[in-house]
């Protein structure tokens, strides 16, 4: 083979690894066509109005500006109170919990349990057992219902939740957590966007295909049944004790469910620094699940789906999101200097997939969940992020943007030479990995006031909330990878939900 | 309620949501206009 011949086929593999760029983008739009038939896959007719003895076990440390609003909350539920028990696991906090935990259990007798744990810190699954530990010894309980101390239940959603534990094929149900923050930020109405992408729409697909990747931390209702198969216990091995309970449930043969009729509010961080170390949790978590579980993927079995196809590539498409990213961005300059010609084509079709999964995904969102949407469909227009924006505007309208850059630049007196022109379409191609890098710098430079607030939000509408979470979930990689220590920084709640009671 | 159960019409809810799951299906005819314009657009211009 000559030199020629491998020139060519060195092409062709940038090309490959390009196109491999598309490939979250084709499981993105996949999954909101599983949206559409979600319709057709509904689990109601095996549904029934139960109400089972449910216990709430709930997790809190130094939960004092939220835990006596959320029981009180709880207690207003529309739900039988006798069949209602609130067992809250002090975590050794250091505040006003117990105080406020013991005045409600005075104030509900029967319904109100305060345990104490007296060595605290150790994780959110050793407070979980230590809950257990008294919840199974009796039994009382019929179904366990998991959540957070700040997160707020409509007064239907755990009978909403309840319903679907009439089948005994169903080990667990999830509802619809929602960004709840009032008056909230700019970034908690991305991640009210987010919510409706990674909850409403996901789950709905993921019903659809028959496997779900995770019960929501806020908001998992076992059935007792499902419970005792699973150990009786909450696995304490990994950062995502939720994801190992939702993966363990349908390994031993239980389905689990979404219930997107199940609403509950949660207060999400307000700065990129608190988002950072809540969603580093979430992907070291992660990654440690995909490792755990390894001889589950693409490994179809008759007793669950998570083996699937379907499931397992839209996993994989998240989770290597930002390989697939960097790949697709050194492959595209790599084919500059390869083939330039043949990089503009790769980069054009990459590109123009971006924008068809941009568009659907963005409309559709809006419209599956309008409550969220309204309030959030500047963030959820802006989440790419302006730089790529103006990309997907320069592929669509090649000509006009081209146009107006070339007046722009020589009205600057910049010029519009070979070096500029070269320089725009490598500044194109490394984007897609240089907005990680510009996000990263968002959550470096943001301070609580002055010049950093303002030019972290910037640097974020600049590189696109997507980009924010791709370089968390890169990180989670390195630290998993140097086996940096994993240790559990809470998120702190101020109880600033203002949603319907 | 709490508790006795008197307001709970299940049959109720349980309609709603499936209509809401139905009127989701159509809505998708939304985006999918949107992508058809977007194509639209770019072989106009290409």
């Amino acid at each position: 083979m000559g030199a020629s011949g491998g020139r060519l086929i060195a092409a062709w593999v940038l090309v490959a690894f390009v196109i491999a760029g598309a490939f979250p983008l084709v499981t993105g739009i996949y999954q909101y066509l599983l949206v559409i038939v979600h319709f057709s896959r509904l689990h109601y007719k095996r549904c029934a109005p139960w109400l089972p003895r449910t216990a709430i076990l709930i997790p809190a440390w130094n939960e004092g500006a939220v835990i006596g609003t959320s029981i009180d909350r709880l207690m207003r539920l529309d739900y039988p109170a006798d069949a209602l028990r609130i067992y809250v696991v002090d975590d050794a906090s250091t505040d006003e919990t117990p105080r406020l935990v013991q005045a409600k259990a005075a104030e509900y007798p029967g319904n109100v349990f305060h345990l104490r744990r007296d060595k605290g810190g150790e994780g959110k699954a050793q407070t979980l057992n230590h809950g257990l530990a008294t919840i199974m010894s009796d039994d009382w309980m019929q179904a366990l219902l998991i959540m957070d101390a700040d997160v707020v239940y409509e007064r239907t959603s755990l009978r909403a939740m309840t319903r679907h534990l009439a089948d005994p094929a169903v080990g667990a149900v999830t509802g619809y957590i929602q960004e709840g923050s009032r008056p909230g930020n700019y970034l908690t109405r991305f991640i009210a966007y987010e919510y409706i992408t990674a909850q409403a729409a996901a789950r709905r697909a993921q019903n659809v295909i028959g496997a779900l990747a995770c019960l929501a931390g806020g908001a998992q209702l076992h059935s007792r049944a499902n419970i005792e198969a699973i150990g009786g216990r909450i696995d304490t091995g990994t950062l995502a004790e939720d994801t190992v309970s939702t993966f363990r449930t349908q390994l031993a043969g239980r389905r689990v469910l979404f219930e997107p009729h199940a609403k509950v509010w949660a207060e999400e961080p307000g700065s990129i620094s608190a988002l950072w170390k809540q969603r580093l949790r979430w992907a070291r978590g992660n990654v440690q699940v995909t490792w755990r579980f390894r001889r589950v993927w693409f490994r179809p079995a008759r007793a669950h789906r998570l083996g699937s196809l379907s499931f397992g590539a839209i996993w994989f498409s998240v989770f290597l999101l930002p390989v697939t990213l960097l790949l697709a961005s050194a492959s595209l300059v790599a084919l500059y200097f390869v083939d330039s010609q043949l990089s503009h084509t790769a980069f054009k079709s990459l590109w123009i997939i971006n924008v068809i999964t941009y568009v659907f995904l963005l409309f559709y969102t809006l419209l599956i969940d309008p409550q969220s949407g309204r309030r959030s469909w500047r963030q959820g227009a802006l989440f790419p992020g302006l730089v790529s924006l103006v990309i997907m505007a320069s592929v669509l309208l090649s000509a006009q943007v081209n146009w107006l850059a070339r007046n722009a630049l020589v009205w600057a007196g910049v010029g519009y030479g070979h070096t500029v022109v070269a320089s725009e379409v490598l500044f194109a191609y490394v984007w897609l990995a240089g907005s990680m890098a510009v996000a990263y710098l968002a959550k470096v430079v943001e301070r609580d006031s002055g010049p950093g607030k303002y030019l972290s939000k910037v640097l974020l509408y600049l590189a696109g909330y997507g980009s924010l979470l791709c370089v968390i979930t890169l990180t989670a990689y390195l630290k998993e990878f140097s086996r940096a220590e994993a240790t559990w920084d809470k998120t702190m709640k101020t109880g600033k939900i203002g949603v319907p009671s | 309620m709490t508790g006795d159960g008197s307001s709970y019409d299940y049959a109720a809810e349980i309609r709603n949501a499936i209509r809401y799951e139905r009127a989701l299906a159509v809505k998708a005819v939304i985006p999918l206009a949107m992508v058809g314009l977007v194509i639209a657009v770019y072989q106009t211009v290409h």
